[in-house]
């Protein structure tokens, strides 16, 4: 077929044709919808980001179930925790008892569920009392600097030098019975973690031109910390956060285990796998219950931190949202086309041509950029 | 003559190093008064920025700050720091270089704006403030502003940024606007742009302008009167025309030869030769002495003075009166 003949191509040439300014309409379309959006705002922005996390959405269902069962999953039961049934010891689970029963005959479904609290809850308001000290110490340090920032980091490491499970079992054993006291206990020695990082985000975000142009504009330092500086500390911190509440479940379960922690009849996971550990030989189930909870907790929290830290930061791109998912695909879709030979692209010189032409087919190129 | 809305007097600013002292503006004086548009141009590194920085006392710790700044009534270096604060972004506010870093990227535009109204007035309740953010978007040319107010900083193009930092700057009709290269670092084609929107936006609040630039082409279109810096010191000052027609020295003749010209009647560009001296340890004599093609010995030996050659043009120059007639030069 030479160039003259073009013009009358056949329906093979006219049907691809037709078929690529298909792809190209609908791509053109998609393009469009992009541009003439209405810009949403950063609460939507974050929640589509975290909606379009895989782990995060597993991580927050995750405890969202572990919530349910620790909290509505006792009333289910007719048992309460420390109720003993002398003749019932050492069951294995039944429907009964669905955990089992340990060796003085309380239900285990039922001190697992109290046990997970517990945890759950010293986990969440240690973390948080750490990450309030240590946002202030940090935030102080990084801002004030000079003597401000010498004095916070003195005391970091006078508490990172203390040996953490000596201070940990002289206090926890004096106030651990209480779960306020064991949770202050755990962020006395866990708020040097957030200071570190918060102090170093607030030093490199302070020589920002914003910074000074929020003090051009008449911001005082107080202003400007609270209202300037702490709002890009959130990303780094929430991530901290989770990492704190996951490490600070797996400390109050270690010392809860040592028998520093909750004290009988309470229980914690730790005590659990403690109460059951003489019998590991036995019964194993009554040891891995307890665990696998403990290793399911840390995990979806690490998960959902995991979620947050994308889903927070305000610069990151619309990547996993669902929206870029489809454009990804299209992309891609395109891509196959042009390598079975189709002009998706609408140059109007395609494989088809090229063909024609003897030239050797064109394929698309991949970017290297995820 | 009108009451000077500004007026700087014997201003030096210097930073000290490890090597000594850094003298980064001497004897600065000038006055602005209401409604106008001063620029202040110069090289890098001439004393622009810092002098403007010293004049809202926004400079860091180890600046050495001498002389007297009075705007409106009140001395500026004497201020306490809580009446300088009320003064900065309510009478004196300033538009940074570059809006890409001048901006909070965890704060919407329109928040930024609000921010900055309700730092002076906290009377203003938040939604009339978020309004008043919007019209000032308005004002400023970007399209669409209650969407856009909503949007973050890195959803705007460099233009529509710096658009809203001059609304941000605006947002209290300040007596005076600090405006510190406003352009520099945009595109040339929205230059143009930036600079009628802030011509616009003077006239709805007959704010001053203090303008710094490097570009002289900028100064031609927008300013009422020029001050020329070299080295930490001012070199010439005096009406736009006496500037660009009439300079009596030879380091303005010179910024304006190296200046490409578009008709095509210039074949080459003159840049000047050599470096802008080390602030550090300045020696005496005039700094532009070595790079001037009239030096001569009494340069080095005596450091010239601002004389005024008509009321109101001062030029720092041994040979004022040694200069090619006007129109002689710029050939």
């Amino acid at each position: 077929m030479t160039a003259l003949d073009q013009p009358g191509t056949g329906s093979d040439v006219d049907r691809e044709v037709g078929e690529m300014s298909d792809t190209a309409a609908q791509l053109a379309v998609a393009d469009a919808e992009g541009l003439s959006e209405k810009p949403k705002s950063f609460g939507r922005l974050a929640w589509e980001r975290f909606l379009g996390h895989r782990l995060a959405l597993i991580g927050a269902v995750g405890l969202l179930l572990l919530v349910l069962l620790f909290w509505v999953g006792p009333m289910i039961s007719e048992y309460s925790f420390d109720e003993r049934n002398v003749r019932d010891r050492r069951l294995g689970p039944s429907l009964d008892h669905w955990f089992g029963t340990d060796a003085i005959g309380r239900d285990l479904f039922v001190r697992t569920a109290q046990g997970g609290r517990y945890s759950m809850f010293i986990g969440l308001l240690a973390a948080g009392a750490a990450t309030l000290f240590g946002t202030m110490m940090g935030t102080l340090a990084g801002f004030f600097g000079g003597v401000w920032d010498a004095m916070v980091n003195g005391l970091v490491n006078l508490v990172l030098t203390v040996p953490a499970i000596i201070v940990l079992s002289v206090f926890a054993n004096k106030f651990g019975a209480s779960a306020i006291g064991l949770a202050l206990v755990l962020a006395g020695l866990l708020w040097t973690r957030i200071a570190r990082v918060v102090r170093g985000v607030i030093l490199s975000i302070k020589e920002q031109e914003y910074i000074m142009a929020a003090r051009a504009s008449g911001a005082s330092n107080f202003r400007i910390m609270f209202r300037h500086l702490l709002p890009n500390v959130v990303g780094a911190v929430a991530v901290e956060i989770t990492l704190l509440v996951g490490s600070v479940i797996v400390l109050e379960t270690t010392l809860s285990f040592l028998g520093l922690g909750v004290k009988p009849p309470n229980a914690s996971l730790g005590t659990l796998v403690a109460d059951a550990k003489g019998d590991i030989d036995d019964d194993p189930i009554r040891v891995l219950t307890p665990g696998i909870f403990i290793v399911l907790i840390v995990l979806c929290v690490n998960f959902l931190g995991d979620g947050l830290r994308d889903a927070l930061d305000p610069r990151a791109k619309p990547i996993d949202t669902p929206d870029a998912k489809k454009a990804n695909k299209a992309a891609e879709k395109a891509r196959k086309q042009i390598d079975k030979g189709e002009d998706v692209l609408g140059s109007g010189y395609g494989p088809a041509q090229q063909r024609e032409a003897g030239e050797a087919p064109v394929e698309a190129r991949r970017t290297e950029q995820p | 003559m009108t009451e000077p809305l500004l007026s700087v007097r014997n201003l030096n600013v210097g930073f000290g190093s490890k090597a000594g002292i850094v003298q980064a503006a001497t004897d600065i004086n000038f006055d602005i008064v209401p409604g106008e548009v001063l620029a202040v141009v110069g090289e890098s590194g001439s004393g622009k920025s810092v002098t403007a920085l010293a004049l809202m006392r926004l400079h860091p710790s180890n600046t050495i700050i001498t002389g007297d700044v009075m705007f409106d009534g009140m001395d500026l270096l004497e201020l306490p720091d809580r009446e300088m604060r009320a003064v900065r972004g309510r009478d004196v506010a300033m538009i940074f270089q570059d809006p890409m870093t001048a901006m909070n990227p965890v704060f919407s535009v329109g928040d930024q704006i609000v921010e900055t109204i309700r730092v002076h007035d906290s009377s203003v309740s938040k939604s009339d403030a978020w309004s008043r953010s919007v019209d000032l978007l308005q004002l400023v040319g970007v399209p669409e502003p209650k969407q856009r107010a909503k949007q973050y900083p890195h959803e705007y193009s460099g233009g529509m940024r710096q658009r809203a930092m001059i609304a941000m700057a605006i947002a209290n009709q300040p007596k005076l606007l600090i405006a510190d290269e406003p352009t520099t670092a945009l595109d040339v084609t929205v230059q143009a742009q930036v600079m009628e929107v802030l011509h616009d936006v003077r006239e709805e609040t007959r704010s001053a302008m203090m303008l710094i630039t490097h570009d002289l082409g900028l100064v031609a279109g927008a300013a009422d009167r020029v001050q020329v810096m070299y080295a930490s010191r001012l070199m010439e000052s005096g009406g736009v025309d006496e500037i660009f027609y009439e300079s009596k020295n030879p380091y303005t003749r010179a910024l304006l030869e190296s200046i490409p010209d578009l008709d095509g009647t210039k074949t080459e560009l003159e840049p000047i030769p050599g470096n802008p001296p080390s602030l550090l340890n300045t020696p005496v004599g005039c700094a532009f002495r070595p790079r001037c093609s009239m030096a001569i010995d009494q340069c080095g030996e005596e450091t010239p003075k601002l004389v005024e050659v008509r009321d109101g043009h001062a030029s720092r120059c041994h040979r004022i009166d040694d200069l090619a007639p006007v129109g002689a030069w710029s050939e």
